[in-house]
């Protein structure tokens, strides 16, 4: 009787246990006050731990009655220990990502790339264009010897340009039989070719990309520095007709696939024919074509193959200059100069 | 030049269509026309009116009460001219009419109503004239439109002449050439030869030419008593103006008159006021000589000058002398018509910064044939307004030019030079439209120029006269043979890697004037001689920059004063310093051998400044990033970083060559925060922080931060090719890391540290970055404790333990000869 009612105790123990094990269960609000729970109800020195010194004095039929109720106990204490665990991960989980937010509308701080000068977005276009039509570029110095950039040039000692209201030149004494100054800022980057063609047989066909100055004070359209891209092209058998061509591949490249060019006569010293070249830019008011002046070019004057040691009974070419500024002044309407050179970071931002 | 359009029609027909579309035919032909004007646009119901009466203004002294009549009518009005009388026949806007700008209303002026206003040429805009009304001739009829008489308003074209085309210079010049645009017989004035009156009495002035080769004609025509009246007529007066020629006198104007159409100038001596006959000399040096605009000029003996037996009493081509110019009271008229040496005008223009209509034509060279004509011409437009004299005789000194010389010109490089398949009769036809004669001879053309066209003695310009008389149109497109391998070669692909590099740090690229003044940053290898310029824009652009950092810094300046809280730019371009200076001896160091040259030299072979490309940055301020602005600032380490990764992207591997950072002082940057960047004990950088009272004395916030490399000697290196790197083995077998703190005081750079660290730990270091550097308790004041991580791996087995404690042992060692402690 006593043996039986131990055990009807201790599974009423058990079942008593059962109950507020779960609900210490359910109200543990933490991992920590989980593993609380789990410890007071299923620990060592928790009272399951009397119940189950309970099994080796009862009699072995009532040890089945109560190792299964201490299964069951503990079935549903585990089960309930992770189904309570899994809601509090949950919870917990879901607390961090809620600190976590962050507004990702405010842009970040991370500093982008900078952005290439529109001169150097621009030439880079242009030296492309060429360099696609399997032509080379060309570097020379900025300053530079006045025999290569006017005498090589066909540009005589009194011509206008050499006076000193066009050109900037050096006081470092050298002076030429004239008395002019040896050694200026290039005008243009003529001198290059001269360069070229003196160290170079032909072929040749380059262009060349680089810094000018002019004696010019600064305003919205003038500035004693700009930047200009020439182009050279010297072999047996070079036209007017592939002066046209390249131009033509030029500005279609550069300015759309629907333009066309117009070549009107010219005079440059040193080219012979010479030609200014137009591209065309939409229509008029009254519906005519509008043409707007970009360039300026001709076939290369035999004085000037002559000069660089060029044989010009043998071979021909032609030759161009394009300002760089103006073309990206066109082509983005910027109607100053100066903007170019001042580095407002507003400038650099827009491109 | 400026040509009314009916003064060209004189001499050509021209085609019916719109004067714009004329414009642009004749550009497309190479008659350029810059400009059309219309002075005297804008008048409307002007007529024509006589003087009935005037009488002084009842309550204004400098004003007229006028009564005019139109013929049947009487109008008064107030004008504030005195130069006309009663009878005069006048110019009157009536109230309602119109003048360029205004419309006219009655008007009360002081109490009189004023119905309209006489005009002024200024007004009418047919001269400068405004000092008063027009009066016209006497026998002008009343109440016709002013347009009837002076063609108001018409376009006139402003022709560009370039190169030496000084045969277009000149309506009849420009309009020959049109002529032979259009394909049409051209119209040119032949005037009659003058006529030596029979009853010449007194010798006329007679010529001689000392200087043959710089006169090669001299024409004088010398006339008695001649009598002009008081002012030219309007209509040549309206031409003059059209031509933007001021109206003097009616001798000088028959000279200006006269140099508008034949392009021919002359000149108009006072023969009363001359000493004995004209000789053409060279000047001596020093000789003095008054010209017209009332200015004393001393020559030299490459002036050439027109004299009497007293001395110089003109500057050939250029301008006359007063002492010898003509008045209202002069009797005795010597004309000039003269064919000057272009380049002799034009140094005499030049050097004494005189320009005329005169020089500006005979720099381009007139007809050297036309001299004859021109006062053949004067003489009549002389008679044609009214005056007379008494033709003494005609004197001339060298001869026009007979001809030109031929020379051959062959078809088939004239058509290959052009692009064209013109056949041989066609380019003779075009050729004959602009009277150069062309003759076959074999398969080759003989051809002659014009007189009058100097520009054409080669192959090249008759391909070019061929062409534009042809069209420019007519030349095909084609795409040139390519004969060679384009491209970029190896140093022009890194110019664009390094620009790449660059602005992936947040650096935007700058453009800036390279000019600097007295006062500028020195930058690197400072050097005080610059590259100076003679005849520089301003004081403070007087020399080439010598370095990127003072543009850079300019451009900070702006970017500050537009508020912006940080910048940070980039430029790269030369800097320019005199050969031979410090800078070279870098350059030579550092460029490899084998490199090309990487000098610039003269034809002679002489230097020209050292010119190397060179990459400058400024950081100002905070960081910030589209619509964010950072906490942090730029620093200098952030320079370092950009100048690190620079050599990187330059070098023939990501490893070969690192900056050593040297602690230095410069002026003008922080003393503490300067360092410059060694390449084999050598500097081609120098990187700082402005120094606090650099700053305030640019007004720029601080923290700035300015940099610049040396790139050239790379970018020289790279010139023959850029052989691929080769790629390593990798180690797979895993990296030990060990961490070493080492105190040390502050006047230890790290550089030497990490040298002493890598030799020590020697092949089995990875890799080593340092991540901590901590200044505090427990360290002493002025030391700091510099916390490095050290990955060690091999290649051929693991590390153990006893590796690590070797290593640890080892830097002890190489750290304490190094001058600071490692803590264990």
């Amino acid at each position: 009787m006593s043996a039986t009612s131990t055990v009807d105790t201790a599974v009423a123990d058990l079942a008593d246990l059962s109950r507020r094990a779960l609900e210490a269960i359910a109200a543990a609000e933490s991992r920590d006050e989980l593993d609380a729970a789990r410890v007071a109800f299923t620990g060592r020195k928790s009272e399951l731990g009397r119940i189950q010194g309970v099994m080796g004095a009862i009699e072995p039929a009532d040890r089945k009655t109560l190792g299964q109720a201490l299964n069951a106990f503990k079935a549903a204490v585990e089960s309930s220990l992770e189904e309570r665990g899994d809601v509090l991960a949950a919870q917990e989980l879901s607390a961090r990502l809620v600190g976590e937010r962050l507004d990702l509308t405010v842009p970040p701080t991370r500093v982008p790339p900078g952005r290439a000068h529109l001169i150097t977005q621009t030439q880079q276009a242009m030296v492309d264009i060429f360099v696609g039509l399997g032509w080379r570029v060309a570097d020379g110095p900025e300053v530079e010897s006045a025999a290569y950039a006017f005498d090589a040039m066909n540009i005589p000692p009194d011509h206008p340009a050499r006076q000193d209201m066009d050109t900037i030149y050096l006081s470092d004494g050298r002076v030429d039989e004239y008395g002019l100054p040896e050694v200026v800022l290039r005008p243009h980057t003529s001198p290059v070719q001269a360069r070229v063609m003196r160290t170079q047989a032909p072929p040749i066909a380059i262009v060349i990309p680089g810094r000018t100055y002019r004696n010019d004070t600064v305003d919205a359209t003038h500035s004693p520095v700009f930047t200009q891209m020439e182009g050279l092209v010297v072999a047996e058998g070079i036209t007017m007709a592939h002066l046209r061509g390249s131009l033509l591949a030029f500005a279609r490249a550069m300015f759309g696939a629907d333009r066309e060019i117009r070549l009107r006569p010219s005079k440059f010293e040193f080219t012979e024919p010479s030609a200014e070249v137009d591209v065309s830019w939409g229509t008029n008011p009254d519906g005519t074509q509008q043409w707007m002046e970009v360039l300026g070019s001709g076939m290369v004057d035999p004085l000037v193959l002559e000069w660089c040691g060029i044989d010009a009974e043998r071979y021909q070419g032609f030759a161009f200059g394009i300002g760089i500024e103006r073309v990206a002044m066109l082509r983005h309407g910027i109607s100053d100069i100066r903007d170019f050179f001042e580095g407002d970071a507003r400038f650099s931002a827009t491109f | 030049m400026k040509l009314p359009l009916s003064w060209l029609a004189t001499v050509v027909d021209l085609p019916g269509m719109p004067v714009a579309e004329l414009a642009e035919v004749m550009g497309r032909h190479g008659l350029e026309v810059d400009a059309i004007a219309t002075p005297g646009a804008g008048v409307a119901d002007v007529t024509t009116a006589r003087v009935v009466s005037w009488e002084p203004h009842p309550d204004a002294d400098k004003l007229r009460v006028v009564r005019i009549t139109h013929g049947d009518d009487e109008v008064e009005l107030v004008c504030g001219a005195s130069n006309f009388d009663v009878g005069d026949v006048v110019v009157h806007a009536p109230v309602g009419g119109t003048i360029p700008g205004m419309v006219l209303e009655a008007r009360e002026l002081r109490g009189v109503v004023s119905n309209g206003m006489l005009c002024s040429a200024r007004e009418l805009e047919v001269g400068e004239d405004h000092e008063g009304i027009m009066v016209l001739a006497p026998d002008t009829p009343l109440g016709v439109d002013v347009h009837d008489l002076l063609p108001l308003g018409e376009p006139v074209l402003d022709l560009e002449v370039k190169g030496i085309r000084g045969d277009i210079l000149s309506v009849a010049g420009a309009g020959r050439d049109l002529a032979a645009v259009l394909d049409r017989p051209a119209r040119l004035p032949s005037p009659p030869a003058v006529a030596v009156a029979d009853e010449a009495a007194a010798a006329p002035v007679d010529v001689t030419i000392d200087a043959p080769e710089a006169c090669r004609h001299f024409v004088a025509l010398t006339i008695d008593d001649v009598e002009v009246p008081a002012s030219s007529p309007w209509w040549l007066r309206q031409r003059l103006a059209q031509a933007g020629v001021r109206a003097i006198s009616p001798l000088v104007d028959i000279t200006n008159w006269v140099m508008l159409e034949l392009g021919q100038p002359m000149h108009a001596y006072d023969a009363d006021r001359l000493d004995g006959d004209l000789q053409v000399r060279w000047a001596t040096d020093g000789e003095a000589l008054t010209t017209l605009d009332d200015v004393d000029r001393t020559l030299t003996s490459r002036d050439l000058v027109v004299a009497d037996d007293s001395g110089a009493v003109g500057l050939a081509g250029v301008m006359g002398g007063e002492s010898t110019e003509v008045t209202p009271a002069t009797r005795r008229l010597v004309l000039e018509a003269a064919v000057w040496d272009p380049g002799t005008v034009r140094h005499t223009a030049r050097s004494l910064r005189l320009t005329s209509e005169a020089s500006l034509r005979f720099e381009r060279g007139v007809d050297p044939a036309g001299a004859r004509r021109a006062i053949d011409r004067a003489w009549e437009v002389l008679q044609d307004i009214g005056g007379r004299g008494t033709v003494l005789g005609v004197r001339e000194a060298g001869a026009p030019l007979a001809s030109r010389a031929s020379f051959p010109v062959s078809v088939a490089r004239l058509n290959g030079l052009l692009g064209l398949d013109l056949s041989a009769q066609t380019i003779v036809d075009l050729l004959a439209r602009a009277d150069v004669t062309a003759t076959a001879d074999g398969d080759d053309l003989v051809v002659t120029p014009p007189t009058w066209r100097r520009d054409l003695d080669r192959m090249a310009d008759i391909a070019e006269e061929v062409a534009r008389l042809h069209g420019y149109d007519h030349i095909p497109a084609e795409l040139p043979p390519v004969l060679q391998v384009g491209g970029l070669t190896a140093d022009q692909q890194a110019e664009r890697d390094v620009a790449a590099a660059v602005l992936a740090f947040g650096l935007d690229e700058v453009v800036t004037r390279p000019f600097v003044g007295p006062d500028h940053l020195a930058g690197v290898v400072p050097d005080d001689d610059l590259v100076v310029l003679a005849n520089p824009l301003a004081k403070d652009a007087a020399a080439m920059r010598p370095s990127m950092l003072e543009g850079l810094l300019g451009v900070v300046r702006r970017n500050v004063g537009q508020s912006q809280p940080g910048v940070a730019v980039h430029e790269f371009g030369r800097i320019f310093r005199p050969a031979g200076g410090p800078l070279d001896e870098v350059l030579d160091a550092v460029t490899p051998d084998e490199a090309p040259e990487w000098r610039w030299r003269l034809p002679d072979e002489s230097l020209l400044p050292s010119q190397p490309k060179t990459l400058g940055l400024a950081l100002q301020g905070r960081r910030h990033a589209p619509g964010r602005l950072d906490d942090t600032t730029w620093s200098v380490e952030d320079a370092l970083a950009v100048f690190d990764e620079v050599v990187r992207v330059l070098g023939p591997t990501r490893t070969a060559v690192q900056l050593q950072r040297v602690p230095v002082e410069r002026p003008g940057l922080h003393p503490y925060r300067t360092v410059a960047l060694h390449v084999d004990g050598a500097e081609v950088g120098v990187v700082g922080q402005l120094h606090p009272r650099e700053a305030a004395a640019r007004d720029l916030p601080e923290p700035v931060v300015v940099g610049e490399l040396v790139v050239q000697p790379w970018l020289q290196a790279l010139m023959a090719g850029r052989n691929p790197v080769q790629a390593p083995r990798l180690v797979t077998r895993p990296a030990m890391i060990v961490d070493v703190a080492v105190e040390v005081a502050d006047d230890v750079a790290w550089a030497g540290l990490d040298r002493a660290i890598r030799a020590a730990v020697g092949e089995l270091l990875a890799d080593l970055k340092v991540f901590d550097v901590y200044r505090g308790d427990p360290l002493p004041e002025g030391h700091r404790s510099i916390a490095a991580r050290l990955w060690l791996q091999s290649a051929d087995r693991a590390l153990t333990g006893k590796d690590e404690a070797r290593v640890l042992d080892a830097v002890e060692v190489a750290v304490a000869d190094a001058g600071a402690r490692m803590r264990r």
